[in-house]
């Protein structure tokens, strides 16, 4: 029978995991894993795809664990990681496309939107953003990026960032009246 | 403001959601780190084995020049060897040229001696010599005819062996006395061991009445050989040239010689080994 040790602290644990005790980067993994695989699945629409690029992106949290300097919450090192791993894989998927053309979105059409979204739609309003403002909308609007953090991640300039964030916001504002005509559908004549 | 309110919504949605990944992901995961390690350990590994082998090359290199300077001084020493060797030659041949002179006498005394008690004091300094062994044969065939006459001596009495004997003896004293002073030490020994060698010839001949050849040999080498023990430890000097002569062979074997020499033996001493054994 397996002993599974247990490790009294967080620290320990990474300690331990660091050295390349399985048992550690076992339960690192299980710790973080299912919130790990929603982060990638917010980028990769594929859950496949995101399990791959989740499981590439644990290999080289553990293969790089002794460079973590106890600085700053684990969890937000492993999610940078994870974020890193869904920009390579699109960026080879040559999914991730930036366009320059700037158009100011109407910020008032936003007021009419008053529907309450379950996190299955979220995700599918998320899935059907193409995949350059969904990138930048993610990372501004869920992860909190500002935008010359955005820029140096993605490799674009701070304009590029806010013209895909605005374009992701205006293609939102699109979908979700039209989500709230279909929902108000009747009312609506 | 609205749009900030929505994205807030959706980020708490998205922040509280969790998916479940497949059970295979982490065995995968197990793999994949069992072969980062791998690969780790086998970069050690070859990391190892060429630090190990850059030692060895290194220590065959030092083997090498070091052998092949250690080589040099060493030759050069048995050029000075061969070189002493030739000195001592031509000095051993200068004495020798001396000494023989003297030596030839002395061998001739002590044919003599050995005429008279069969065999008599044969210097082994002189062994070498074609000469001398010429001599020596000289003397053993004299040896024999001397051993005719004793048996006839002994065939007519006890005492007149000693009457001859004596004779003899007194015959050999003055050449003796005339070579080297140190000889003359010996002749009281000689005196002795014809005295002892009579006496038991005698005893021999109350014992067996009949007294073999072999058994006066016998006892004529014996008494040859304690007189030339008695010689060498009476004499104060020490020929120099003849020990050397003596050690020369050996120091002509090289040490490739006493290698092959030794592994010789060894090869011939396993050899009957293992054919004892098989018998």
């Amino acid at each position: 029978m397996k002993v599974i040790q247990f490790y009294k602290s967080e620290t320990q644990l990474i300690k331990k995991a660091a050295k390349g005790h399985r048992d550690a980067q076992h339960q690192i993994y299980e710790k973080h894993a299912s919130k790990m695989l929603s982060v990638c699945r917010y980028y990769i629409k594929d859950i496949h795809h995101a399990e791959e690029v989740m499981l590439s992106g644990f290999l080289k949290v553990f293969m790089n664990l002794k460079k973590f300097s106890f600085q700053g919450s684990f969890e937000g090192w492993i999610r940078r990681i994870m974020i890193n791993e869904s920009i390579s894989f699109l960026r080879k998927q040559k999914q991730l496309v930036f366009t320059e053309d700037i158009s100011m979105y109407k910020e008032e059409s936003w007021n009419n939107i008053h529907i309450e979204l379950g996190v299955g739609q979220i995700q599918e309003l998320i899935d059907s953003l193409p995949e350059g403002y969904k990138m930048v909308f993610i990372l501004y609007a869920v992860e909190g990026y500002k935008h010359n953090e955005i820029a140096e991640m993605l490799d674009i300039s701070i304009s590029t960032s806010k013209s895909q964030l605005f374009k992701a916001r205006k293609v939102l504002q699109q979908k979700l009246n039209q989500q709230n005509i279909i929902s108000n559908g009747a009312v609506k004549i | 403001m609205a749009p900030l309110k929505f994205e807030d919504n959706i980020k708490d949605k998205l922040e509280q959601r969790t998916i479940q990944p497949s059970d295979a992901i982490w065995e995968r995961l197990d793999q994949e780190l069992d072969e980062k390690n791998g690969q780790k350990k086998v970069k050690k590994y070859w990391w190892m084995g060429l630090a190990a082998s850059i030692v060895g090359v290194l220590m065959i290199t030092t083997f090498f020049t070091n052998s092949s300077n250690s080589l040099k001084p060493s030759n050069n020493q048995l050029v000075e060897v061969t070189n002493e060797k030739n000195d001592n030659k031509q000095s051993e041949d200068i004495d020798v040229l001396n000494i023989d002179a003297l030596k030839e006498e002395e061998i001739i005394a002590n044919k003599e001696v050995k005429e008279a008690i069969e065999k008599e004091i044969n210097t082994p300094i002189i062994k070498k010599n074609k000469e001398e062994k010429l001599q020596n044969k000289k003397s053993l065939r004299s040896t024999v005819a001397t051993i005719g006459s004793i048996q006839e001596i002994e065939e007519n009495s006890v005492e007149d062996t000693k009457i001859a004997i004596a004779a003899k003896s007194e015959v050999i004293t003055d050449p003796i006395k005339a070579i080297e002073e140190p000889l003359e030490l010996n002749k009281g020994v000689i005196d002795n061991k014809i005295s002892d060698i009579v006496a038991q010839v005698e005893q021999l001949e109350q014992n067996n009445k009949v007294v073999t050849d072999k058994e006066i040999e016998a006892l004529l080498l014996k008494a040859q050989h304690e007189i030339t023990t008695q010689q060498i430890l009476q004499s104060n000097t020490v020929n120099a040239s003849a020990l050397l002569l003596d050690v020369e062979s050996e120091l002509d074997e090289s040490f490739k010689d006493r290698v092959f020499e030794a592994l010789k033996t060894g090869f011939e001493k396993l050899k009957t080994t293992v054919a004892e054994r098989d018998n």
